[in-house]
Order: structure tokens, then sequence, then C-alpha cells
């Protein structure tokens, strides 16, 4: 029986595939953008081949396929979504266009903000004139305050239908407390579209909570991107049965969760960060089994620095997430991305230099690749440091141009400072593993986490390359880079759980003033919100096929202080709601929250507010062990000058095979691991080795293995 | 900067200095998400009105966030101030800060309260941290300290001149009652003060770590160098630009108590690498709440410059060190105690903002290098709107309301102004969900949208204000209060065609700064507005 894990990138579709025994196999071919299922089935064939096998047979063994796919943030950043409709409330039928004012910012690093000539806003997602207001309004409190004008909601369903569009989104004010006019105009657009024809989304199903820019652009979101993920994921599904596949079918979603086909199509907008959330839940699952409660994430590529953060085993979520410039309201996975990655390029301005957040790309590339490319980037001063051999890179695939990366670093960054072009090349180092530090010291100490209390799992194109510098200077315990570090992704899609969160905006006030913060708040409210919650999930799992055995549900409520706008998120025991768990749970908020801003930051007579229940449902599937390492193949050790951006010197580094180490067998810095897809840099005081699964751990000296 | 410095900064290689930097700015960085993390104001979370920083000893800015800029500009003088004033008693030690919300001390006017934290290490003074945020309430007359019919700057609100609030890392209990005391929202200010409190200490201690590890004379050295830095590129832009004096003029239209024209006047000298801003011939001081103090107008010209003339540089005090100011004592916009000023950030402080848009832009249009950043005004009023009252359930209430800073945006050259642009002085502007507002106060929307056609015209025309209505959801006590300018005195545009192969005009943001418009419908609905009001809202009952 075999596991197949697919992660659909920009540039490449990877490929991990596991047997029962744990084996692996990754592969990767390019991706193909006309239609996507064409690079999943070149890769396919390429494990088979590998395997000696034909694609029927090999297809045959196959018991669960899981992906990932960029392909609906792809579909949103072209704007190649459906001709989507928009209703809301009449008299905010502007909210989408205005987006809080937040849509000229979004995705503009800090550094740019100044830059007020460019600011733009995005390009729509729908037309105005595909935006019609109807006369209804509901209050904060859930009251009706003027029904809902049928005829106009009739006219304006109608208009829309006569207009072409392939998709509505229905978003009105307060839906979430009260969706009766939503679901209303859905009845209604169901007798005027008896057939189905239009893909449907309701707020008050997509995303049932406050504030209503968020929600409508969540809502037109799922609306834009469902036609085109339904399509997509039928074309693909069928055509793997065609060939003989009989296991399930499932895509991660952005929660880290999997889902069926259907129900990828009903929540289209789930899907916007399920390439990045891969790596994350592979990394999760990989950290259970080595016993690391709490990790940090890193992936570093070609443009960007992608962060995520498991703490207590469970990756940090965020209520919040932008994407193409709009602002996504539903928990996804908190992955934190700045500019900092291989392609990003080094420029000196009056004697200062400055890397990134500009980045070369895929293309043109660093000078090294020899596709265009003029100004130098981190990959070039890698390679003129040594590190990366430019004749084994990729395994030998891509031959690189060091003379070209040499000559760019001279004559732009060396000379215009007085320095060497290997003071230059390990300058450029310097400066990207420092700003990729500062971002990870601001997304732990900065949230009141201490680093060495974590361990930092590297992989993307970059990430094993840099990890020994931004690991040491955060001063993690240890450092992992997966055995399938380059494809963490798509093992994440092999390796995930069925996940299903229900939540619902409920605000519920106590203490204020001398009284304690649980004054006031009542348990059995709070426990009829769980119960609602509960079996909402429980319905969605049991839909999935999951036993009730294999099913795990966890509480969790988002409080503040009073007023503040910014929640923390504090889980609850599973078990009925007494009054002294409500104690329990305010003490909890209160604890975090001086944990994280500092002794006597907390403000208790303000008085609490818990804004937020949310259930988190969990399906186990059947899953592989963890891969055991292969057998080493003997391979000579070399070594080559190279030289070290910390210690500012040339230094003969051991140049090891990977595949060459034996388990436990020791490597110490400065040292290069090649792998035919990936490079591994350990540093001077710190020493490498291969764990019983494959992975590599690399460590300071001096801290005890 | 002392030779010695000079030297010191010379010997740390360039590598070293860009990642020493890239941590100072990332700790201001810090700064921001503690304060907005623990703020429970939605001035602040919402719209961002505050700012955080680091300075060295003597004030100078070393970094800023992109949050309201005209608070930047005014922290070297709470520093300065707060040095000369309590260097000697009662002191400036280790774990003390200070707040402040004195105009004629630094602050813009009193609702912006400064807290400023000096940085040791090792026993020495190295620096100081320093947060500054928009509180809803600091007392005075008027819900909110817009003190419409002040005369005089005791009657606007509470008056900190500097004041040792935590001593040696204790909060002074003392004090912090007498400051709530002085609230009509004492838990928001609380809490906002928290948070200042909160994001200096993270400043400080992140501070210590990176002199720990990099030497503090090395991270001294570093911020000199980063503000000598950005000075060398302003005066190295300058020098490209011809000499020349462009001159704006703009009004404020009303001064709490009677409708008079005030003229705001400026003359940009720019000679070689240096600019001299020359505010002589603006209207004497006025009698009520619009003036703004010599702190305010450094804030004004400084927010003015950032964008038109240093986009790319790294805003900091260096680009304040080829700047003079000119103006004289008594005008509207450098008045002389005790003058009130409580509205001087959204009345003589935008008003000085808006000249110096303009004249920066005609000198900027005159370079193809800088003729992209020339632009016309953005937002050239600001409506002012405060709710106050009892809450459904009856305890207080009071909310100022920051939908209107999403006016039209001026135009440029090359391309329309932004509909709903925020505020000129807010790089990264933000306004809160009409939900957020409804579930925190007991009133209605009726609705918030684009209004047509409110962008001024031109080639390029500027961008569309929203508007907006409202209605109470209850019946007592409830009081609205709005302030506005410039319904009389469109804005004018800010450049014509100085540069030689874009010869037309630029569309100018003249309506767009009637923000947000629907005005002027009935008077009589107004309960207790005092000004000119650019929003429209209705009681329960009312007929419209």
């Amino acid at each position: 029986m075999l596991f197949v894990g697919v992660d659909i990138g920009g540039t490449f579709t990877d490929l991990v595939v596991m047997d029962d025994d744990g084996a692996v196999v990754t592969d990767k071919a390019l991706t193909t953008p006309h239609a996507l299922e064409e690079g999943v089935f070149n890769a396919l064939t390429l494990v088979a081949d590998q395997r000696g096998e034909t694609l029927d047979a090999f297809l045959a063994q196959v018991s669960a396929f899981g992906h990932g796919t960029t392909q609906a943030t792809n579909a949103l950043i072209e704007r190649k979504g459906a001709r989507t409709g928009l209703i809301t409330t009449q008299g905010f039928g502007d909210t989408l266009f205005i987006q809080r004012l937040q849509g000229f910012t979004a995705g503009v690093p800090s550094e740019h903000l100044g830059w007020y000539s460019r600011r733009r806003y995005p390009d729509p997602i729908v037309a105005r004139c595909l935006v019609r207001e109807v006369p209804e309004r509901v209050d904060q409190a859930g009251a009706v305050l003027y029904p809902l004008d049928e005829e106009a909601a009739r006219e304006a369903i109608g208009s829309l239908l006569a207009d072409g569009v392939e998709a509505l989104a229905v978003c009105l004010l307060w839906s979430f407390r009260n969706p009766v006019h939503e679901r209303r105009i859905a009845e209604i657009t169901a007798e005027l579209d008896p057939d189905g024809r239009v893909f449907l989304s309701l707020s008050c199903d997509v995303s049932p909570v406050l504030g209503e820019y968020e929600r409508t652009a969540t809502t037109v979101l799922n609306s834009y991107l469902g036609p085109i993920v339904e399509h997509y994921l039928e074309r693909l599904e069928t055509s793997l049965r065609d060939r003989g596949f009989t296991g399930t079918f499932s895509v991660l979603n952005s929660i880290g969760g999997v889902m069926g086909a259907r129900e990828a199509a009903e929540h289209a907008v789930l899907l916007l960060a399920s390439g990045p959330t891969g790596g994350v839940i592979g990394s999760r699952y990989l950290a259970k089994e080595l016993g690391h409660r709490n990790v940090i994430t890193t992936d570093m590529g070609g443009t960007s620095f992608d962060v995520g953060l498991i703490i207590d085993g469970r990756p940090v979520v965020s209520a919040i997430t932008e994407v193409g410039r709009y602002h996504v309201s539903a928990p996804m996975v908190d992955i934190t991305a700045v500019g900092s990655g291989g392609g990003s390029i080094a420029t000196v301005h009056d004697g200062l230099i400055a890397v990134g957040p500009e980045s070369a790309g895929a293309s043109p590339g660093p000078v090294c690749y020899g596709r265009g490319g003029t100004q130098p980037t981190v990959t070039d001063a890698n390679v003129v440091l040594g590190i990366i051999d430019p004749d084994h890179f990729l395994g030998g695939r891509m031959q690189l141009d060091r003379a070209a990366a040499e000559a760019a670093i001279e004559r732009q960054i060396a000379q215009p400072l007085g320095l060497t072009v290997l003071e230059a090349a390990a300058g450029i180092r310097r400066i990207v593993d420092a700003q990729m530090a500062d971002t990870l010291r601001e997304l732990t100490i900065g949230r009141g986490h201490d680093p060495r209390d974590f361990v930092l799992y590297a992989y993307g194109g970059a990430g094993p390359m840099h990890c020994a510098g931004y690991g040491a200077e955060l001063g993690v315990q240890k450092i992992v880079v997966p055995t399938t570090s380059m494809a963490q992704s798509a093992y994440g899609a092999l390796a995930s759980d069925v996940q299903h969160s229900a939540e619902r905006s409920a605000l519920m006030r106590g203490g204020g003033g001398p009284q304690p913060g649980w004054a006031g708040l009542e348990a059995a409210a709070m426990e009829a919100q769980f119960t609602e919650l509960e079996e909402q999930c429980h319905a969605a799992l049991s839909r999935y096929g999951i036993a009730e055995a294999d099913r795990e549900l966890t509480r969790s409520v988002d409080m503040r202080y009073r007023r503040q706008t910014h929640e923390l998120i504090v889980p609850l025991p599973d078990a009925t709601v007494d009054q002294a768990a409500v104690q329990r749970v305010v003490e909890r908020f209160e604890q975090t929250y001086e944990d994280t801003y500092g002794r006597g930051a907390g403000f208790r007579e303000a008085g609490i507010e818990v804004t937020t229940f949310r259930v988190d449902g969990l399906g186990r599937t059947r899953k592989p062990r963890l891969p055991q390492a292969p057998d080493h193949v003997e391979a000579p050790r070399r070594e080559r000058p190279v030289y070290d951006a910390d210690a500012t010197a040339l230094v003969t580094a051991q140049v090891v095979d990977w595949i060459s180490l034996a388990v436990g067998e020791r490597v110490d810095g400065p040292a290069v691991l090649e792998h035919p897809t990936t490079t591994v840099y350990v540093a001077s005081e710190q020493h490498a080795s291969v764990d019983e699964h494959g992975n590599l751990i690399i460590e300071s000296d001096g801290v005890p293995a | 900067m002392t030779t010695a410095t000079q030297a010191q900064a010379r010997a740390i290689d360039p590598i070293t200095f860009e990642v020493v930097r890239h941590k100072l700015q990332a700790m201001t960085e810090e700064q921001a998400i503690t304060l907005k993390a623990v703020s429970g104001s939605p001035v602040v979370t919402d719209a961002t009105d505050f700012n955080n920083g680091i300075y060295l000893t003597d004030g100078s800015i070393v970094t800023m966030g992109p949050q309201v800029l005209f608070h930047t500009g005014t922290m070297s003088a709470v520093i300065r101030n707060i040095t000369a004033d309590f260097a000697a008693s009662p002191g400036i030690n280790e774990g003390d800060m200070y707040i402040l919300n004195d105009p004629y001390k630094g602050a813009v006017h009193q609702p912006d309260v400064a807290i400023v934290a000096p940085i040791f290490h090792e026993g020495r003074h190295v620096a100081w941290a320093g947060s500054c945020a928009h509180q809803l309430d600091v007392g005075g007359m008027n819900f909110g300290s817009w003190s419409f019919k002040a005369t005089e700057v005791q009657q606007e609100a509470m008056l900190l001149p500097g004041v040792k609030l935590v001593e040696a890392g204790e909060l002074r209990q003392d004090l912090w009652q007498m400051i709530m005391g002085m609230s009509r929202l004492p838990m928001v200010l609380g809490l906002d003060l928290k948070a200042m409190i909160a994001a200096n200490n993270v400043a400080a201690r992140r501070m210590v770590e990176v002199m720990d590890r990099y030497g503090a004379d090395c991270v001294e050295a570093v911020m000199h160098a980063e503000i000598d830095a950005s000075e060398q590129q302003l005066r190295a832009r300058l020098r490209e630009l011809p000499d020349g004096v462009f001159r704006a003029v703009d009004f404020l239209e009303h001064d709490g108590h009677t409708d008079a024209l005030y003229e705001v006047r400026v003359a940009v000298h720019k000679h070689d690498d240096a600019l001299t801003f020359d505010l002589e011939g603006s209207s004497p001081q006025a009698p009520g709440f619009i003036n703004c103090t010599h702190a305010g107008l450094v804030g004004a010209l400084f927010t003015a410059l950032l964008p038109i003339l240093a986009p790319d540089i790294r805003w900091n005090a260096g680009l304040l060190r080829a700047v003079t100011v000119k103006a004289p004592e008594g005008i509207v916009c450098n008045a002389t105690w005790p003058a009130p000023v409580s509205s001087g950030t959204v009345s003589a402080v935008w008003v000085v903002t808006n000249v110096a848009v303009m004249a920066l832009s005609r000198l900027a249009s005159c370079d193809e290098r800088t003729a992209g950043e020339a632009a016309a005004v953005t937002k050239g009023s600001m409506t002012v709107l405060t709710m106050s009252g009892a809450d459904r359930d009856g305890s207080p209430f009071g909310t100022f309301m920051l939908d209107s800073t999403a006016g039209g945006g001026g135009a440029y050259a090359d391309h329309d102004g932004l509909d709903a642009s925020g505020d000129y002085c807010v790089p990264r502007p933000s306004i809160a969900n009409v939900e957020t507002n409804e579930a925190a106060g007991p009133y209605l929307y009726l609705y918030r949208r684009l209004l047509a056609d409110t962008g001024g015209a031109g080639r390029q025309r500027g961008g569309a204000t929203i508007g907006l209505a409202l209605t109470r959801t209850t019946c007592h006590g409830w009081t609205p209060c709005s302030s506005a300018t410039a319904s009389k005195c469109p804005t004018p545009p800010a450049c014509w065609a100085a540069w030689r192969d874009r010869p037309t005009a630029i569309g100018c943001g003249r309506l767009t700064a009637a923000a947000p418009s629907a005005a002027s419908r009935d008077p009589r609905r107004w309960g207790s507005t005092t000004l000119r009001c650019a929003t429209w809202v209705r009681s329960p009952g009312s007929s419209s």
C-alpha cells in the first residue's frame, strides 16, 4: 500500500511517496500552469519509473492521495477567478472597495510604506457594476430592524444572472448573528437558478464572524475561486480514477487539515494558503514523532522566508490572513513571510549596503544562473563563498557560473564598499541571516516565547543553507533539516489529518472594576455555544467517514480585556463548562497576557470579554510510520575552502554526501553536506549527525546531544 | 557629531552597520506590535493614531514607525524639554518613565500623550525609547478634550509637563490615580498608558541585548551614522533641485468662537542643500482651539517632507538637520502660551501640512527625478466626530470616530488620486469595520460608501471620499460633536506644470478635502453640534 503527497507549487510539482515500511521516494516535475494535472502525472510517472513500475500498476497500490496546491492562490493573483456578483446590505456596497483603507498597503514591505506615489488599490475581484444593494437591516443583537425587501432581492439576483455571473456571494451586515436574510436570498436564488448553475456562497456559512469587510472579502473569494477549484479537482480525481486509483483523494487546506474534493470546492477560500501550510503540517507530524513540542518552521525559498510556529504540538493559527492583497477572515495556520530568499538582491547606495526585499526570483534569477540576472543575490554570495558547488547544483542538473557571480559582487558591492569580494559576499550572507533572525525574534520573543524552548526546522531550497546562521543567532536548542526538506509541503499533504473547525462570534462580558474577571460569565451559556459547535464538527467528520473513536475535538475561546481589539486564544479542557472552569479560563487568560506583555501589563479593572467560541475537530486518518533512514552509501569525504561569514575567514570545510552518513555519525563544522536536491551548511562550532529516520540534526558544540 | 564618534562610525564595517541598523528598526516594529496589542482604544488599534521610536540621548530621532507621522516630529522636543526641566530634579534614572501631554512642552495637542523612557546600559544613559498615542479623553470641558469653547489652554484638558510616572521600574500609584481621575474614560486611558509603558519596556530590553552583543560604542556609533546618512542623502537630493522660493497659502475657517478666516502662509526657500520654511505672513494666533505650538509646526513640516523628498531615505532626525524653520511668535501655527490648542492637529497642524505639501510638490516637480512624488494635497481637512453619552447598558460611553480619515487622495502627474486614501500623515492607514463600531457603541450606520464626483477634476482626478450617515439607538444623554474645516475654502491644487515635458494641469484634491460629505443637510438636526459639520447625524424619530 502506498501513500502519495503532492504539492503543486509555482515552479515545481513536488511528490512524496511512502510505503508501509516508511520508505520514502521524492521527485519533482515542472508545474504545468495550463493544466495542472499534467505536471502531477509527469511527477507520478517519474516516481513509477524510479520504482520500475507502470503508472497504472503504481496508482493501483495508492491508498491515499493528498495534495496541497497554490492553484487557488495563483487564480487570485492572476485574477482568473469566476465572474462573480455580490449582494450587500443597502448603503454598504462599497465595503469591498474601501477595504478599511488597507488595500493599498497590503503586502507592501514596511521599508516602502513611505512611497506614497506608488500606492494603488488591488485590481478588483468583483466589478463594481456586479454589486447589488438590497434593503434589509439586522442589528448587533441579531434583531431584524428592517425586513428583507424580497422584490428588490429578486430583482438584484435576476439582474446579476442576466449579467452572466458564474458565481454569487452574499454578505449582509450582522448575518452571523441572524442569517435569516442571507438564507432567504439563497432560496430566491434557487428559484431563479433552478439548475444550480451559479456557485453561491453566503457569509453566514463561509465566515460567520464579526467584521463585514473581511467577511465580505472571504465570501467573495470563496465564490470567485469555487468554480475553478471545483473543475480542477474533478478533472484531477477523474483522471486518477481512470488510471486505476481507488484510494481516498483529499486536498490540504490552510488550517492544515485535509478535505474531500466536494468539501474543498465548497470552501475554496480555505485553500488559499494550502501550499506553505503543508510544510508546517509535515513538520508537526515529524515533530510529534520526534518528541518536539515547540517548533519554529522556516521555509526559505527563492523569494521569501516563511515562518510558522508549533506550540505544544499545535500550529499557531491566525484569525485573519492577507492573501492577494485582500483579507481573509477564517482561521488559518499563521505563516509570516518576509522578503528574504536566495533571490534577494544586494545593492549599495551612498556607501550603505542593503539586501532585499527586492528579489530576482526564478526569472531572471541570480547572476550565476546565467539567465539574464545582473544584480548579485544571496545565492550568488553562497556560490562565491564556496557553500554552493557550481558544478553540483541540484545534483549537477544545473551548471552555475561562479565567475559571473564573483564579477557582479566585485563590481556592485565589494568595490563601492572597499571590501574584498569574499568579504562582500560574506556580508550579504550575514545581513540576510540577521534579517531572518530578527524576524524570528519578533515572532518568538516578541510574542512571549523563549526561542531556547524551541527546535528549529529548516527546509525549502535555501533554508538548509542558511539555518546555521539564523538558527545559531536565535539561540534554539537544535536545528532539524528533515529528510523530506526538499518536498516538505508534499509531505504535509501526505501526513495530514482530517480537520474541521467551527467557530462563532458571541460576545460575553465578565468582571470590571473591583470584581474578578469571571463574575458575570455564565457557564451554561458558554457550554451551549460549545455543544452546538461540537455537533457541527461531528457531522462534518462523520461525512468524511471518520469513526467516533478517531475524532479529537478541542475547545477554545478568544478573550481580551474589554475595549481591546486584539484577542488571545485560550484553550478549554474537554469537559462540561462549570463555574470553576470559567474561573480557570479567565486566570489562564490573565497569566498568558502577562507572560506575553510583561508583569503589570494586565488591566483587570477593564473587565473581560469573550468574543469567539471555537471547536477544532480532528479526524485521525491511517498514516504510514515515520520513514527509516535509508542505508548509507559509502562515499569519501572531501574538502574545499569555504569563506565562513561569521568567522570572516577562509576555512577548510569538509564536504560530505548526506546519503553517505550512517545513523549517528558525526560531522564537525565547518562542513557542507550535499544532497542531490539540497545543500546544508554547518558552521564552525556546530556539528551535525543523521538520526534514525534520516533527518539531519545540527547542534552547537558545547550543547549535549 | 563629535570627532570621536565619527572615527568610531568609520571603524564599523558596513556589514555590521547594516545588521545593527536592522535590529534598531526591528525594535521599533516590536514596540508598535506591543502597543497595539495592549491598547484598548480603536484610535490606536484600528486607526493607528500613535507612533514609537528610539532616540539619542539628546532627543534626536533614530527610528520611527509607519504610524501617525505628526507624533514623531515632536518627540525630540518632548525629550529635550524633559531633560532641560527635570534632569536635576527629580532626575532621569534607570527604570524611570516620564509622561507628557503639554503642547507647550512638545505635545502636538493634549490628547497626544507621550511616555518616554531613558535606556541605560551598564549604568550609563545611552538612548531613549518613546511612545505617543492619541487618547480618547484627557479631561477638560468637552468629551474627547476637543475644547471648542476654550479661550486658554488651562480649560482644555489635563496638562502633564513631564511627570515621572514610573520610578525605578515601579508605577507610581499616586500619580496614576490622579491622571485616571481627570479622564472621562479612565479604563481606556489606563490600557493605553500601560500599552505605552509595555512598548517602552520592550525597546529598552532589546536595546540592552543588542548593546551587550555588539558593544554600546558600536550601537551608538551606528545610531549617529544612520542619522548622518539620511542627512547626506537628503542634502544630495536637494542639490539636484534648482534653487528657488516656493510659496503656498491655505486657510483655517472658524476658531470655535467666530467664523473668521485665518491664513497659513509658507515660503520654502531652497538654497543649495538646505531648506528653510518661513511662516512669516501667517495670521496671528486665534482666541480659540485651532492654534498649534512650535512642536506641532515642526511635526507638520516633517510629515510633509517625508513622502515627497525622502520616500527612499530612512526617516530620522538627519532629515530635519537640512531644514530651518522660521516662524514669528504668536501666529496661528506658532502660538504663545496660554493660547488654546486642543484642535491643533486637525486645524493649524493640518493646514501647515497642506501648504508644505503644496510648496514642496512644486519644488519636486522641477526635476524629472523627483517629479513623480509631487502631488496635490491629500484630504485637505479632517472632520472630527466624537460621540459620548450612555451606552446600551447605561454605562459611560465615548468614542472618537475615525471613519473620516477615508477622504480622497491627491492626484499625481501620472495617475489619479486614491479613493478613500487615508490621511497624509499615516503611511499605513486603516478604519474600523461598521460592525466593530456598532458593537462598541449605541449607534447605527445608515450607509458608509464612496461618494460620486467628490474627487477634484483634472487630467488626473483627485480621489473620492467616503460619506456616512449615523443614527443613535439609545435615547439618553447622547452627544455627537463634529468639527471640520475647508467647507468654504477648498484646498487649492498643489502643483502646476512646472515640469517642461508635462505641460498639463494636475488634478487637485479640491472636493476631496471635504470628507466625509453629504454635508450641511439641515443644521437643525445637529444636537449640540458646534462647527460646520460634514457628517449627517440623525436622531430616532426624525423624519428624513
